[in-house]
This record gives C-alpha cells, structure tokens and sequence, in this order.
C-alpha cells in the first residue's frame, strides 16, 4: 500500500497549546476525514504539513519524500484549499486564471473555466463582491485546476449552505475517480465526512484519539442505552466508552462482543466523538 | 516570478488611476513653484512606499499563507517584492524625467550635470528606504512596520548628525567632490539593497504561517 501522507510522532508546541505525537497515515486513493472540535489541532497540523509551521519534531512525508527535500515538485501535485480564499479582494477570477497560468506547470485553463461555468461563479467580479459560497466555490477550483494528485483541504465547507456543500463534495467524488487521488479533509461537519470520506482520524487536545476506517466505525461500533443497572450486563471488554444521559446512561460498545440479544443502535461520527470527548472510559 | 509580479499587479490596478492623479499634481506644483526637484523627490519617494501597500493587501487576505502552498521558492516571493519596488521607481523616474528637464529648463534651476547629481542621490534615497522598508515589513507586519520604520528613520537620522558632529569636519567636501559621491551613490545604494534583500530572505525563511 502506498501512502499520499504520512505522518508520525509529529510535535509542535505554542504556549498554552501543543501538538502531541500526531502520528497517521492517508492510503493513496481514500478520502482522510480529520475531524476535532476547534482548537483540537486539525489546522496546526495541516499547516506543519504544509510546511507553513517548523515541526518541533516528528517525520512528514507527501507521497513518500519529505515535503522539504523537493518542495516544489510535491507542491505542483497539491491543492489546498483553507477556510477562505486567500487572494488579495480586488483580484477577479480572470485574474488568477492568468497568474496561476504561470505558477503551476500543469495548469489547465480551459478546466478551470469548464468549473467556473459549472458551478456559476462569475469570473469578472472582484474577489470582495462574492458571496461565501462563491468564494469557496472559486477556491476549490483554483486547487483542482493543475490536476493534483492529493488535496487538503482545511475546513472548506464551513459556514456553507447544505446545497453548495453538496456541489462541492461532488467536485470531490468526481476528483476521486482517479485511483491515484487522494484527500485530507478536516472539518467538523461531520455529516460530510460521512458522505464522502474512507477514514476517519479524530483529533482531540493536541493528541489522535484514533484514525480508523470509517466502516470500521460506524458497523463495528454500536450505541447501547439503557439504565445503569442495565448495563452491568454488557460484557465489560465490549465497553469502550460511556456517557451519562437524561434517561440512563449510553455506552459505545464493540458489536461483535455484544450479544444480539442487546439491542444497538448505529452510531454517527458526531456520535463517536461526543463519547470521545465528553464520555468516560469504562 | 512573472505570477508574482502579475499578482501584485493586480492587486495595485485599482491604486494605479490614483497614482496617476497624485503624480500629476505634483507635476502641476513643481510647474507653479518653479521646483523641478519637488517633482522629483515627491513622486519617487511615493513610488517607493507603494510597496507598503502591497504588503498591507496581502496581510488583510492571508495572502502569505497561500502563496507558501505555492510551488515558489521562499526567496522568490521575496525577490518578486524586491524588483516590484525597483519597477515602480524606475516606472515613475522614467515618467517624471522628461517634466524635471523640461521644468528645469523652463526655471533654468539647475545645470545638467547638477539636475543628474540630484537625480542620482534622489533615487539612492529612494533604494535606500526599499532597503529598510521591505526587511521591515517582513518582519513586523504592517501594523507594527509603520511605527518601527518611523523609529529606525528617526534614530538613523540624529545618529548620523551626531556621528558628523562628533567627526566635526574642519571643512566640508568640495562641491566637486559631493557630485562624484553622487554619481557612485546608486552603486552603495545597491549594495545596501542586496543586504537588505538577503536578510529578508532570511526573515522570511523563519517566518510561520
């Protein structure tokens, strides 16, 4: 198996905030969901990737070579897309067709606008009189328009409206017909991870809580409700966390330890990481 | 280089008209005044500091921060605001000449070899103030920059009238001297400018994002 990014025992620490031995990799050919609520790490990390913060310490490496060894060469095969577009206002669609004609090699003009045309953004209007959806409409076309082969993407569908989202997660799906592609996708609309993503790595205080395949999650994993009592008959290697609700108590538990008997309910991943986050071990 | 340069560009468009506008005024006033060396000095200084612009529209759009997912070299984006400024200088000394001539001629100011000392000096000035706004920038971001500059300026300005003082030259250089120093002064100008443009590079390098 070959990986688009691998990283491992990566550190990076702030002040009041540390990344703490970031470690997971992306198969080639999968959509990575990288999810954590704010503050988790999910844009320090992608930014250490990206180079765009030195590493305290830990390996980084985009298509097997450390991104530093041959910088350029792995950016050309990159997209990255922020939670905003980052070009000066006064810039139009025009324009950056004609300087990203001449920074990446394998820009293709008529691509991009194919894409602009398809997803209706209008290409003479400054940056500053788009809408939001628009401009992040724009900027995913911007890194898709040199063909890349990996994606990252750091919250790209944040503060979007359901059918916007929707034309962007298929912009994705049909990226991803290529077997080569590859993306990051951090966000904490989890429901879009849901669609669209193969696994799910969650990041919780600086630290990977897990990074799992998401059918693992969401088939292996079930939610058990019932009173305190209850639950003292669930085996205990079947419990892998709890939390305390209105009417009893609900535990996320291993389906293939839990009897049939016990009735389960499938969990979301929004589920998953408010047990997580907020449930207790057991 | 040619996308950065073409970026900037466009980010500028909308200033352009203006500086037009502000260049003509002054063309207007070093008429009335007489002065063709107000011309000269105002819209070359003015030229020079457009870079401070630039850096204020890509602070306000994260732009760094972008441009470093970019296939460019570090050193390249900084060179690109290194020959931006060199363009905008050149640009505007090669607009106003013909009206400092022309103006000069007209008040008979100055002789030609006088006008093109002045020149000389005016525009090592104007390399001379790229030279400590860019690294500047660079380091302080533009809120900080402005304030930072100002000191720097300040302090270099009374430092050198009190090094001069102390010196306390028993006579001053004569006039002909002063003009070969103001020929050659472009060429120190330059060099200041590769120093600056390669500590700049190394501010850059060690930048986050």
């Amino acid at each position: 198996m070959t990986y688009a990014i691998e990283v491992s025992n990566l550190r990076k620490k702030f002040n009041q905030f540390q990344l703490n031995d970031i470690s997971f990799s992306l198969p080639t050919g999968t959509i990575m969901g990288f999810v954590g609520e704010n503050g988790a790490g999910k844009t320090t990390t992608i930014k250490c990737i990206l180079s765009l913060l030195k590493k305290d310490a830990g390996t980084i490496k985009i298509f097997g070579s450390n991104i530093k060894d041959d910088n350029l060469t792995i950016k050309e095969q990159i997209g990255v897309v922020f939670d905003d577009i980052h070009f000066p206002e006064t810039l139009t669609a025009q324009q950056i067709n004609k300087f990203l004609q001449e920074t990446y090699v394998n820009w293709d003009t008529s691509y991009y606008f194919d894409l602009l045309k398809q997803l209706k953004v209008t290409i003479n209007k400054p940056i500053k009189e788009l809408s939001r959806g628009m401009k992040m409409k724009l900027s995913i076309i911007i890194a898709l328009a040199h063909h890349p082969k990996l994606l990252i993407l750091d919250e790209p569908t944040s503060g979007l409206d359901p059918i916007v989202r929707d034309e962007i997660l298929d912009l994705f799906l049909e990226f991803m017909q290529d077997e080569k592609h590859s993306i990051l996708f951090s966000s904490h609309i989890t429901s879009d991870l849901e669609k669209i993503a193969d696994y799910i790595t969650f990041i919780h205080e600086g630290e990977i809580l897990f990074s799992e395949n998401k059918d693992v999650l969401l088939y292996e994993l079930g939610i058990w409700k019932g009173s305190k009592e209850q639950s003292l008959e669930l085996p205990t290697n079947a419990k892998i966390r709890s939390r305390e609700s209105a009417y009893g108590v609900e535990i996320l538990v291993k389906r293939n330890e839990v009897s049939s008997a016990f009735q389960l309910d499938q969990p979301t991943i929004e589920e998953i990481m408010l047990f997580f986050v907020k449930g207790v071990r057991v | 280089m040619k996308a950065l340069l073409l970026k900037d560009f466009f980010s500028m468009k909308s200033q352009i008209k203006w500086i037009f506008f502000i260049v003509l005024i002054v063309i207007g006033m070093s008429f009335y005044f007489e002065d063709a060396m107000i011309l000269l000095a105002i819209t070359l200084i003015f030229g020079t500091i457009q870079i401070t612009s630039i850096f204020t529209f890509d602070e306000m759009s994260g732009w760094d921060k972008f441009a470093n997912t970019l296939p460019f070299r570090k050193s390249e984006i900084v060179k690109s605001k290194y020959i931006l400024s060199l363009l905008l200088t050149v640009g505007i000394l090669l607009l106003v000449c013909p009206f400092v001539v022309y103006s000069n001629y007209v008040t008979d100011s100055f002789k030609i070899n006088e006008l093109f000392s002045i020149i000389c000096l005016v525009v090592s000035l104007s390399i001379i103030l790229l030279s400590f706004i860019i690294p500047t920038f660079i380091k302080f971001g533009t809120q900080k920059a402005r304030i930072v500059l100002f000191i720097l300026v300040f302090s270099l300005s009374y430092g050198l009238k009190f090094v001069l003082d102390i010196i306390a030259l028993p006579t001053l250089p004569s006039v002909e001297t002063l003009q070969r120093m103001s020929y050659v002064s472009p060429i120190f100008a330059l060099i200041i400018l590769t120093i600056s443009y390669l500590l700049s590079v190394k501010l850059y390098e060690t930048k986050e994002f």
